[in-house]
Order: C-alpha cells, then sequence, then structure tokens
C-alpha cells in the first residue's frame, strides 16, 4: 500500500517534468523555425491541430488586438489580457521564468526592455514570416515590429487653418507657450525613450539647425547642458503640463483657447471635436513634430501553442489581419510596406509611414541601448523637479 | 438550594489584584450584600461566582460541587452552574420584545412551548408588567426595564440569583419601591440571593450577611446589625451607617482588667470594656454611634452647635468640640441656633476603640466622662 | 523521583487543562485562528516586499552597475535601492512630504464634512434625513477620480491649462486661480470628500449609539455648545474619529488616480504616483518597494496610535441595552436653508457625476452635447466607425453581461467571506480587547491596506507561479480580494462588537445560550445595520477593483478589466457607460438590501 502510494507520488510529481520537457525551449523554436517557411494553410492545419478546442493566449499592451475576426477566419479563439507595459514584463518575468505557461502571443513596447530584460532573460522568441522578410525593414525584424503608433504636437488653431502658430519645436521651451500637455515619460514609456531617442548625434544636428533658425545663432554647450537635446527636453519638461491620459489631452485641446498645445496620440483625435486642431506635422514645424514607437511581436518561450501563435503573427503581418485589428485607425501603420494607411485616416490628414520617417523621433533602439540608464536617470529627475 | 463556598479565591491581572485571597460562605437562602465602594473587587466577586470571569487561584464549590478550582482544573460554565444574573444597565435585548426576552432563555433550556408561555405569563404578574408583554425595551421606562430584566433573570428559576447593583440606575423613590420587592422576591422565591451594592443603606435593609471589602480583600462578614454594631476596623465602621461614625483620636491606659483610662479632645474619659481587651501602644481611635451623644443641657461635655440637619424623624446635630466636628441624632426635629452652646453626653454600652495603627477594633463597652 | 514525576504529570495536565480552558472560550478560538491566519496571508508579502526591496534583479543591478559602478550581480543582496532613494530630495523626500500633507488634509476635511453631516443627521431635526444619508455616500461608491474629473470640469477656465472653460466660469464668468484647479488643494479635497462617507459612517454610527442623556447632562451644567462638543462629544466619539483617520489617511497615501489627475498638472506629486512611476521602471523598482515599506511604515504608526487608544480601557461601551431618549436639536428656521445647501452640495458631489457619466456615454464627439446618440447604449450591431472591436451597445454587449457577471459574483464570494471574517474579527478583537493577541489580529487584520493594491497584485501573481493549482482561477481572485478588503470590515466588525456592552453576550451566556446562537440570535440582530455594512463595502470595492486584479485575471473576466480595455481603446462613451452601469449596480444593491434586511452602508447611521 505504502509503495503503491510512494510510486503514484512519485509519478504526480513527474508530471510536471512531462509537460516541462514538452514545452522546453528548443521545441518553441522548432516550431518557430517551420513556421517561417509554412504557407498560412499548413500552418493554420498545424496550428489547429495543436491548439483544438483551447484557446490562444495573447498579453498585448494594447487592448485593440482583443478581436474575433482572427477566430472568423481560422477558427481559433484567442484571449487576451491588456496589462500595462511594466506588467508585462512582470508576467513573464514570474511565468516564463519559473517555466509556468502563461501567454502564447505577447505584443508590447520599450525596445530596451524587450532586447535587455525579455530577450536576454529568453522569454521571449523572435519570430519573422518568411514571406514578409522582404516587405519589412530589416531593422523591423529582429525584435519583429508588428505595428507603429505615433503620438504629435497638436495645438487648437482657434478655427485659423492657416495660423501656423509652431513653426519650431524650440517654442515648446518659452514661457509665452508654457503649459505644452504632455503624458509624463515616467508613465509612458513611448514618452521616455521618446527623450532619450532624441538626444543621439542625429537629432543633436537637427536640433542644432532648428536651434540656428529659430533664435538666429548656433547653438553653444554650456556648463549644463553639454547637449542640445538635453537642453531641449529640460526646458520642455519644466514647460510642460504632465497630463495622464491621451484622451484628457485631446479633449483638453479641443476646446481649450487658441494656442493651447499637447502631445498625443493621433487616434484620439476622432474622440473630440477636432475643428480647431492642427497637426504641428502640416504645418512643416521645423526640428519634429513628434514620435513614433513599435509595438513589437513576440512568441513567449514556453507558449503551449506555438505554431497558433505564429500563425496569430503572421495573421497581423497580413493586409486583412492589419486591417481588421488597426486598419482604419489614424496613427497606425504596418512594419509590412505593402499596407498603406486607410481611407478613414485619410480623412483626418494621416500620411504614410515614409512621410513620418523624417519629422517624427523614431524609437531609436541602437541609441536608447547605448544611453539608457544614464539618459533615464537623468531624465526622471527632472520629471520628478518639476 | 445550594451554599456556595469560595477558598482562598485571588483575581489578578497582570499585577494588580483584583480581588486577594477571598474566603467566603453564602448559606443556602440567604441574602448576602457585597458591599464597598467602586473598584474594591464587589463586582468582580460575583462574576467569579457566576463563572463570568475566571479566578487566577482558588475553589468555588456549590455545596459539594466545585464548579472552579484552579488545583483540580474546573471550571463549570456559567450556564450549567444554574444561575441568574441581573445586571446593573439590565442588558436587555434590544431587538427583542419583553415577551422574547423573557422566554429566551427558556427556550435555550428547551422548555416546551406551552411551559414557556405560562412560565412568561406568570412573570409578567408577578413584576406587574402584563401590559407590556409585546413592547420593545426601549418603549419601557427605567423600572419598567428593571423589572423586565428581573423577569427574565427569574424565568429559569436559578438556584442563586446575582445582582449587580441593580438599582443604582433608579431614582430614589422607585430604587425604595424595588428594595421592599426584592425582599419579598427573596422570601418568595427562597433562592440564595448574592447582590453587589456600594449602598450601605441598602445593604443594611435588604441583606442577611454583609461582606464588607475593601481593596480586594475581605474586612468582615456579620449579619448587617453586627457590622453597624461590632465593625471589625475603622473602615467599615466609617463606611456603614449615616450619618458616619465619630471616630476621635484618643491616648489609652491599660488600669486594670477590661478597664481604661482614656483622653481625647481634652477630656479625660475611664472605658469599661465588655470583656478584657489588649490595648497595644495606646494609641486608639474612639468611634462612637451618632446615636450614642445625647444632646441634653445636664450633659457631661460642651460644645459648639455647629449645625442643625432637621429630617423630620430624627435631627442631626452636628457639634464643635474643638476642631472637631461631632454628629449627634436626635429623636424628633430641633433646631439650635448656629453656633449656640449645648451640652451632650456619652451615652451606651456600644462605644467602640480602634487601634490606630492597624484599624482593627480593640474592645466595645462604656465610655464614663469625668 | 517519583515525586518530581507526579509534579511533572501535574505540570502537564495543568498546561492541558489550560490550553483546554482557554480554547474553550469561542473568543480565543478565533482570536487564535485568526492570528495564525492572518500572520501566514501577511508574513508572506511581507516577505515579499523587503525580499525586493533588499536585492536586486538583472535589470537593477546593470543600472547601478552603469550609474554607480556597484559592481552588482543579479540576486545580489544590498542596501543600493535605500541608498539611491533616500538620497534623492525630489524622488523621495519632497513626494513624501506632498503626500503627509494631502493625506493630513484629507483626514481633516473627511472628518469635517462626514462628521458634520452625521451631526445633521443623527443630532438635529433636519428634513429629508434619509434621501441625504443615502445620497451622501455615493462619493464613496464612486470611483475617487470621478470626482476629480466633476471638480476640473467645473473650476476649469481660461486662465488654467489650456484654457478649456468650465461650468463656473461659464456661467458666472468666474475665474479660479490655478491652484484651486490644480494640486494640493483639489487632490486633499477630493479624497476628503470621497472618504467623507468614511467619517459619517463610523462617527455616525457612534453618535447613534450614544445615549443624548451624555449631552443633555453637560447643557444642565450650562457648558456651551462648544463646550459640549469639545468635552462630551468629541471624547466619545474619538475612536470613530481614529479609525476614519486611519483608513483616510492610509487610503490617501496610497491613492494615485487623483493626484495623478488633479495633481500633476499643477506639478504636485506625492508618493503614490511616484511609487508607481518607479514601479513601472524595472531597472530601479526596488525603490519603489523601499517606498511601499514607508507607506506600510506610516500605516503601522497610526495602527500604533489607534492601538494605544483602544488599548485604553476608556469605554467605548455605548449600547447598553438600555435605551437613551433621542432628542434631536430644533434648526427652526434654519431648517430649510441648511437642508437646501446640503441639497446642493450633495447634487454636485454625489448625483452630478452620475449625470455627466450619463450623458458621456451618449456623446458621439466628447463634451458636444449636440451629438447625443444612444447608440452607445442600444445598437444591435458592432459600434462601427473608430470604436474597432467594441462590439454591440453596452446593453446588448455580451462581453459586458459576462464581465459584469463575472465582477458581480467575485464582489459577492469576497464580501461574503470578508463580511463573515469581520465580524467574527469583531467579535474576538472586543472580546480580548487589551490583549497583546487582539491588537496583534487587529494589527494584522490592517496590513493589506497598507501594501498598495499594484504591489498585492504582482505579490500574487508570484505566489500563483509557484501554486499553479490558483492560476487564472476564480479561487485566486477570491483569496486576493477577500485578505485586500479584510481591513474594512473588521475594522467596522470591531467597531460595532465594541458599542455592545459585554452584559449584552453575558445576559445570554448565563441562560445557556450556545456561542452560534448568542452570535446569530443575539449579537447580529442589534447590530445587524452595521454588520451589513461590513458586508457592502467590500463588495463595492471589488466592484471597482482593477489594480488587484489587472495581473491575475483575463481582460473579459472582470467588469473593471474591460473598462480599462475600452479606456485603452478611447472608446470613451462605452468606458462612460460602463461607469454608470457599476455606479448603478452597486446602488441597486444597496437599495435591494436596505428593502429586504431593512440595513444599508447609511441606514446603521440613523437615516429615518
Amino acid at each position: 500500500m505504502k509503495k503503491a502510494l510512494a510510486i503514484l507520488v512519485a509519478l504526480t510529481l513527474c508530471v510536471p517534468f512531462l509537460f516541462a520537457s514538452a514545452l522546453a525551449e528548443t521545441d518553441v523554436q522548432k516550431a518557430i523555425a517551420e513556421a517561417a517557411s509554412m504557407s498560412w494553410d499548413d500552418l493554420l492545419a498545424k496550428a489547429k491541430a495543436e491548439i483544438g478546442d483551447n484557446k490562444l493566449m495573447i498579453y498585448s499592451n494594447t487592448s485593440r488586438v482583443k478581436e474575433d475576426t482572427f477566430t472568423a477566419k481560422t477558427g481559433i479563439a484567442i484571449e487576451t489580457q491588456n496589462p500595462n507595459d511594466s506588467q508585462i514584463y512582470e508576467m513573464l518575468e514570474q511565468e516564463v521564468g519559473n517555466n509556468v505557461y502563461g501567454a502564447d502571443v505577447v505584443l508590447l513596447q520599450d525596445c530596451f526592455m524587450l532586447t535587455n530584460l525579455a530577450i536576454a532573460s529568453g522569454w521571449l522568441e523572435n519570430y519573422v514570416p518568411e514571406e514578409y522578410k522582404a516587405v519589412i525593414r530589416e531593422s523591423d525584424q529582429n525584435p519583429l515590429v508588428a505595428v507603429y503608433l505615433n503620438r504629435l504636437f497638436f495645438y487648437n488653431d482657434g478655427g485659423d487653418k492657416k495660423a501656423k502658430m509652431f513653426k519650431n519645436v524650440w517654442q515648446f521651451t518659452e514661457p509665452d507657450f508654457k503649459g505644452t500637455e504632455f503624458k509624463n515619460p515616467m508613465d509612458e514609456k513611448s514618452s521616455m525613450n521618446f527623450l532619450i531617442s532624441l538626444t543621439s548625434e542625429k537629432w543633436q544636428a537637427k536640433m542644432a539647425e532648428a536651434y540656428k533658425s529659430y533664435y538666429g545663432k548656433d547653438w553653444a554647450p554650456s556648463a549644463d547642458f553639454d547637449n542640445i537635446s538635453y537642453e531641449w527636453i529640460y526646458k520642455f519638461l519644466m514647460n510642460c503640463t504632465f497630463v495622464a491620459k491621451d484622451s484628457t489631452i485631446a479633449s483638453d485641446i479641443a476646446g481649450g483657447a487658441a494656442g493651447s498645445t499637447g502631445l498625443f496620440v493621433f487616434s484620439k483625435l476622432r474622440s473630440v471635436d477636432a475643428s480647431n486642431i492642427t497637426v504641428c506635422a502640416n504645418d512643416g514645424i521645423e526640428g519634429f513634430a513628434g514620435l513614433m514607437y513599435p509595438i513589437y511581436s513576440m512568441v513567449a518561450a514556453n507558449a503551449k501553442y506555438p505554431y497558433a501563435a505564429c500563425l496569430y503573427i503572421n495573421y497581423l503581418l497580413s493586409e486583412e489581419g492589419y486591417g481588421n485589428i488597426f486598419g482604419s485607425q489614424m496613427g497606425t501603420y504596418s512594419v509590412n510596406s505593402t499596407i498603406g494607411i486607410s481611407d478613414n485616416a485619410k480623412t483626418y490628414g494621416d500620411q504614410p509611414l515614409s512621410f513620418w520617417q523624417d519629422c517624427l523621433v523614431f524609437e531609436d533602439a541602437e541609441h536608447v541601448q547605448n544611453v539608457y540608464f544614464e539618459a533615464f536617470d537623468r531624465i526622471s529627475q527632472w520629471c520628478a523637479s518639476k | 438550594m445550594p451554599k456556595i463556598v469560595l477558598t482562598h479565591v485571588t483575581k489578578q491581572w497582570g499585577k494588580f489584584i483584583g480581588v486577594n485571597d477571598l474566603n467566603l460562605e453564602i448559606e443556602d437562602g440567604s441574602f448576602v450584600t457585597l458591599l464597598g465602594s467602586s473598584g474594591c473587587g464587589k463586582t468582580t466577586t460575583l462574576r467569579m461566582i457566576a463563572g463570568l470571569e475566571t479566578p487566577t487561584r482558588g475553589e468555588i464549590r456549590f455545596d459539594d460541587k466545585i464548579v472552579f478550582s484552579s488545583d483540580k482544573n474546573i471550571n463549570v460554565p456559567p450556564a450549567k452552574r444554574e444561575v441568574g444574573f441581573l445586571f446593573q444597565n439590565y442588558a436587555l435585548w434590544p431587538h427583542m420584545t419583553v415577551t422574547q426576552n423573557i422566554a429566551f432563555g427558556l427556550e435555550t433550556l428547551k422548555w416546551k412551548k406551552s411551559d414557556i408561555s405560562a412560565r412568561v405569563q406568570e412573570m409578567l404578574k408577578t413584576m406587574r408588567i402584563e401590559q407590556f408583554a409585546d413592547r420593545y425595551p426601549a418603549e419601557l421606562s427605567g423600572g419598567q426595564q428593571q423589572r423586565v430584566a428581573i423577569a427574565r433573570t427569574l424565568a429559569p428559576k436559578p438556584r442563586v440569583l446575582f445582582m449587580d447593583e441593580p438599582l443604582s440606575n433608579l431614582d430614589a423613590k422607585l430604587r425604595g419601591e424595588m428594595r421592599t420587592e426584592l425582599k419579598r422576591l427573596h422570601r418568595d422565591t427562597g433562592s440564595t440571593f448574592v447582590y453587589v451594592t456600594h449602598d450601605q443603606l441598602e445593604a443594611m435593609t435588604l441583606s442577611s450577611k454583609i461582606c464588607m471589602m475593601n481593596e480586594g480583600m475581605l474586612q468582615q462578614y456579620a449579619p448587617p446589625l453586627t457590622v453597624y454594631n461590632r465593625p471589625a476596623n475603622l473602615f467599615v465602621a466609617d463606611f456603614v451607617g449615616n450619618p458616619s461614625m465619630n471616630i476621635i483620636p484618643a491616648e489609652a491606659k491599660k488600669t486594670g482588667p477590661a478597664q481604661a483610662e482614656i483622653s481625647f479632645l481634652g477630656i479625660q474619659a475611664s472605658f469599661d470594656g465588655e470583656k478584657d481587651f489588649e490595648l497595644g501602644s495606646g494609641d486608639v481611635a474612639i468611634g462612637i454611634r451618632p446615636e450614642f451623644l445625647p444632646i441634653s443641657e445636664d450633659g457631661d461635655i460642651e460644645g459648639l452647635a455647629y449645625s442643625t440637619l432637621p429630617a423630620g424623624m430624627e435631627t442631626t446635630v452636628k457639634i464643635k468640640l474643638g476642631d472637631t466636628i461631632l454628629s449627634s441624632v436626635v429623636f424628633g426635629a430641633i433646631d439650635y441656633e448656629t453656633d449656640a452652646k449645648i451640652r451632650f453626653s456619652v451615652a451606651g454600652s456600644g462605644i467602640l476603640l480602634f487601634d490606630r495603627q492597624s484599624g482593627k477594633n480593640i474592645a466595645c463597652g462604656r465610655l464614663s466622662v469625668r | 523521583m517519583n515525586k518530581s514525576d507526579t509534579n511533572g504529570k501535574k505540570r502537564l495536565s495543568n498546561a492541558l487543562y489550560a490550553v483546554k480552558s482557554y480554547f474553550s472560550v469561542q473568543a480565543n478560538v478565533l482570536i487564535v485562528i485568526f492570528a495564525v491566519l492572518l500572520l501566514v496571508l501577511t508574513v508572506y508579502p511581507m516577505y515579499s516586499v523587503i525580499r525586493s526591496a533588499l536585492t536586486v534583479g538583472r535589470m537593477e543591478a546593470m543600472n547601478y552597475n552603469s550609474l554607480l559602478h556597484a559592481g552588482l550581480k543579479d540576486g545580489d543582496l544590498t542596501l543600493v535601492h535605500f541608498r539611491a532613494l533616500l538620497s534623492s530630495d525630489v524622488r523621495f523626500w519632497k513626494p513624501l512630504w506632498n503626500s503627509l500633507r494631502m493625506s493630513a488634509y484629507a483626514s481633516v476635511i473627511a472628518i469635517l464634512v462626514g462628521g458634520t453631516f452625521a451631526f445633521l443627521i443623527t443630532r438635529t431635526d433636519i428634513r429629508f434625513k434619509k434621501f441625504f444619508s443615502s445620497v451622501f455616500i455615493f462619493p464613496y461608491i464612486m470611483p475617487s477620480w470621478t470626482l476629480a474629473l466633476v471638480w476640473k470640469n467645473v473650476f476649469a477656465n481660461s486662465r488654467v491649462g489650456t484654457g478649456v472653460i468650465g461650468m463656473l466660469e461659464s456661467l458666472t464668468g468666474l475665474c479660479v486661480p490655478n491652484w484651486v484647479v490644480y494640486g494640493i488643494f483639489p487632490c486633499a479635497l477630493v479624497m476628503g470628500i470621497h472618504y467623507a462617507p468614511f467619517a459619517y459612517i463610523l462617527i455616525g454610527g457612534t453618535l447613534r449609539n450614544m445615549d443624548a442623556n451624555l449631552e443633555e447632562a453637560a447643557t444642565i451644567l450650562r457648558a456651551g455648545r462648544g463646550r459640549i462638543l469639545r468635552k462630551i462629544t468629541l471624547p466619545i466619539v474619538m475612536p470613530a474619529l481614529f479609525s476614519t483617520v486611519l483608513l483616510v489617511f492610509s487610503s490617501t497615501m496610497a491613492s494615485y488616480a487623483v493626484p495623478v489627475f488633479v495633481g500633476s498638472p499643477g506639478n504636485f506629486f506625492v508618493l503614490s504616483t511616484q511609487l508607481s512611476q518607479i514601479y513601472k521602471a524595472s531597472q530601479i523598482r526596488g525603490q519603489a518597494y523601499v517606498m511601499t515599506l514607508v507607506l506600510i511604515l506610516f500605516g503601522v504608526m497610526l495602527l500604533g496610535i489607534n492601538q494605544w487608544f483602544t488599548g485604553k480601557r476608556k469605554s467605548f461601551t455605548t449600547v447598553t441595552g438600555k435605551s437613551g431618549q433621542v432628542s434631536y436639536i430644533k434648526l427652526g428656521k434654519a431648517n430649510v436653508w441648511i437642508a437646501s445647501a446640503l441639497a446642493v452640495v450633495l447634487f454636485l458631489i454625489a448625483i452630478f457625476p452620475i449625470i455627466s457619466f450619463a450623458l458621456e456615454s451618449m456623446c458621439e464627439v466628447q463634451g458636444d452635447y449636440s451629438t447625443l446618440t444612444l447608440k452607445y447604449w442600444l445598437s444591435r450591431e458592432d459600434i462601427g466607425g473608430f470604436a474597432v472591436n467594441a462590439g454591440h451597445g453596452i446593453l446588448f454587449n455580451s462581453m459586458i453581461w459576462s464581465a459584469l457577471w463575472g465582477s458581480i459574483r467575485l464582489s459577492l464570494i469576497v464580501s461574503l467571506i470578508v463580511g463573515t471574517c469581520g465580524i467574527l474579527i469583531g467579535y474576538a478583537v472586543a472580546r480580548k480587547r487589551g490583549t497583546r493577541i487582539a491588537g496583534l489580529v487587529s494589527g494584522l487584520a490592517f496590513f493589506p491596506y497598507l501594501v498598495p493594491s499594484m504591489a498585492f497584485g504582482a505579490i500574487f501573481l508570484a505566489v500563483s507561479t509557484r501554486l499553479t493549482f490558483l492560476r487564472g482561477t476564480l479561487l485566486l481572485l477570491v483569496i486576493v480580494g477577500s485578505i485586500k478588503y479584510l481591513p474594512f470590515a473588521s475594522r467596522s466588525g470591531t467597531n460595532s462588537m465594541m458599542q455592545l456592552s459585554g452584559e449584552i453576550e453575558e445576559a445570554a451566556v448565563i441562560v445557556g445560550a450556545s456561542w452560534p446562537k448568542r452570535m446569530l440570535r443575539i449579537l447580529f440582530p442589534i447590530q445587524k445595520s452595521s454588520f451589513i455594512s461590513g458586508y457592502l463595502l467590500p463588495f463595492i470595492s471589488c466592484m471597482r477593483e482593477l489594480s488587484l486584479f489587472v495581473l491575475l485575471t483575463t481582460s473579459g473576466t472582470l467588469i473593471t478589466t474591460l473598462l480599462a480595455y475600452f479606456d485603452e481603446k478611447a472608446v470613451t462613451q462605452m468606458s462612460n457607460g460602463i461607469n454608470l452601469l457599476i455606479v448603478i449596480i452597486v446602488l441597486l444593491v444597496n437599495f435591494t438590501i436596505n428593502k429586504l434586511t431593512g440595513a444599508s452602508i447609511d441606514k446603521g447611521v440613523g437615516g429615518n
């Protein structure tokens, strides 16, 4: 009797190991390697066989992912959880870190944490389908960006569409234009990475140009700032107002006085009366007109249904999938260069990704990687000392 | 009906001793009063007997049955002691009607429904509260609530009834009435009553025995008249009686068997004890009840009428003698002019001598002023 | 030898007897059970917090190595978080000072507002009591930030921020200065009003049960109104005041949404917002745990003061079973004026937010009331346009209904568990008042309150990766919710038990009523209304909790996680509508319980 019990206990203890080994990284990696070259139909068949009636679990920092067109198309049910960025990393640490299954697909932002925390810790695997390799820029492939979102400088033009109130980004640092509404970089990773990206040499040069154009003299380093971008960042942070939500910023500007400014996600424009709002980018502002940040799509290293996860990423990259999930909104741009922006978005003055390339500060993974800690520390001190 | 015996009962909270080594025997069917000022341990003692409080040490027996013993590890829960408890604030359950309040205890005892309603009716009648049967406690006056509380306590026919200052929340007239009724009730039920009060008059008038306590210690346990006439010590002497006993510091010298010379307030007197006594240091206090200081024109001692307090039936006269104020009670109504000279004597055989150091009563006898 | 043997036996049997007799008292059994349970349930989270504050993770090590050349490795034990944080004026000391000020002001405001209201309701003949007292608790039922939004909508003006014109300016042309709209003033005021119902419930409960004779006695001694208030009423309601301060102060210290909405735009930063920001940054997260420890420390200090106060046997016994005559202060002619003023204030803080939810859920364009539509409520088709994947209108939206049911089910279970535990804890603590173990239990029961929801959720996420059978289950949510809301119920349970004099129970002990019978037939019925509020409070809080559960469950499970989804999608109509739905449901539950049991949150206080 005792012996039987002991065996039973031993067996029970072994079960997790059996599962664990079945879920070992190599299997997910193998599935990813295989899936990359599969056709949609083959991958679909494989995924369906693998997942059966279970649900594909998706962690996503953007809620737009929750939808059922994928299920309608493939018959694979999905479930989503929408924690914020830091929460996703926390969940990955607890779950993948302890080899407990949580998610299959993970959509998240913040290039620095993704590379240095999630990928370096082996929590996430990169997957790029062969068929899309040609249409996605090399720099967006590892890790794979699913979609770009932007945050733009807007202002209330008081009804005069030709006001051209903001011609230069240095204006935002001037006392006359105090109170630009901005999401606190400490709360919003894309804000933080935008400021850090701005300190790169490339942007220093552009900022110097804008400086000269605005002040009519060359910028010179001072005891406080040896980097022009830091000077702008400091002055901008001291000059701006921190507001918690994009939708609040949008409505504050829509209902505010002429000349009130703010930086918010393009897509929020649709929920307010936009008749008095002008996008600085359209006025050809010198310096930059806002920021652009990527949302990455990755496969969890201990995914239970790696084929289905890959299938989902294929769907995200496809014209149909992108269209269903993000397509109609302005301010979202597929990394798949064959996909343009929707007609709906165009009515709000949206432009294709290529247009934004030069006038927005893109999250610069390489530069962020180099200066992250120091830059973060400086900026965070400034944010708190307002 | 049981006899209740407390042996070496002590209750301690940390370093504070609430009740100190108390030995007490409560006779079957008696009406015992625990008397003392607040904080003297009387309520604690009552609650320990009822089982609501656990003694730190000692033993409590109901007849031969030990209900509590620290040595034998026995502690019978209150419900099994078959006692009734009347709380100071009545503790009527505000969400139940008078009937429900009275019936509750009977229901827990699993009485038959018909018996319960009969008993409730009987209690309502005894306590003369029939008309309030369906009211809630909040709708009753203090006196009515008191009656309900008594009815509720008596309904299960407890062997012993404990009462914790039950009359203290009533007005004087009502208190007088309830006193009469309690004494009647004691007779009618034949139960043992243990009663806590700080009112010496209540204790005197109600009890068959008074247990006088102070600072957790038993001072005297005796019938009321004994406590009154032969107080065991100065504390008891002072506490019992209204107006209080005159207590006068004095010097005493033994002059023979049961005899002594005493000087107090500049007066020389001789004392004849009932029986022989030991004087100790001679540093004594004389205790004279006010009724033993009769005022008459041919009195031995002259004093001033400090204040006169006629109460109709009797008059309390405060007499100033030197720096001391003495009380005297005279039958009938008299009124002295303030500061008039009056003469009085020390009369009777109930004059007490106390040792001033220990406070203990030394002797009782006559005092003849010279 | 023999003798010592029997001595030993004797000692053993004595010890056994002591244990047996100790546990023959139900209050002792309960207090020990809860002491053990709470120790386990608090020691682990506490251990997690301390460990995280004293070790560095991968990102933290990289960060400190890069900034300070600290030479740390992943998992190292270090004080670096403490050093880094405590040396930062702007990150720690300034926000700490701000938090303390804000919480102190909020407590004062809550007590002034709630206490005055409680006094009006319980001690005067003011009109419409029932209506007022049920409306007064709305600000607590609604999420705290709703009031912050209303504040902004009313007082925003052309001289503040972007110059959005608020109600006050559009009606009167009056422009209030910036500090009225943003900063510490609105933060403290909004938090104070949000928690004023606490003060009302706690203080009103005591006032109602307090014998009016106590005040009248003083009147007869010719004490003036002010003197009576100071010398008689205040000392008697002091325990309730302390409880209120304890709850309001710690809640405000930990509050996040309000300082973000009306604090940050005025450059007013507090510890909780700094905590959340630092928590979001993996490379310095340990500092957030240091802040958590600081929050806990302050809570413990307050708790200590509270305990020291309850420990003194200053009698809390206000219900004696002997009823006092209640006589109301006649307001006379002032009645109408006071009642009207109250009605206006209540409309603004309690009714207006609900109306604005309703309106916002029907505006096609935010704030533009010419675009009213019912489509976000009634559409049987997918709400098209930009509200991608929002599903049908709220009333026909299966996602919303299933999430709503999920929330209701969870809240019901949690409130049943928590409310019952609260009563039992209250009973045990009240009976064992003044003992160390009672102090321990009531202290521990309060502990979960001091750990920020965010950190609490994270701790239990970690628990669920060790105890995998809990993962994603309702049980996990129930456990987390129950622990988190125990403080409410245990306070209300303790308060109401403290008010019951021991004699009330002893009168039943004497006649041999068993413990369950005493609880069910005597104690519970007497304090029914306040006990039931012990069930209602966790229900309400659970219905609108997000940060506690967001890590532990999927987005469609609970109405709040779904709300976050709609919020993030900026379908403001839907999120406002869902908010309205939550408020209505809570009010309905309150109303239903009122009808069924005659009790409600407000009623325990004298609303009728």
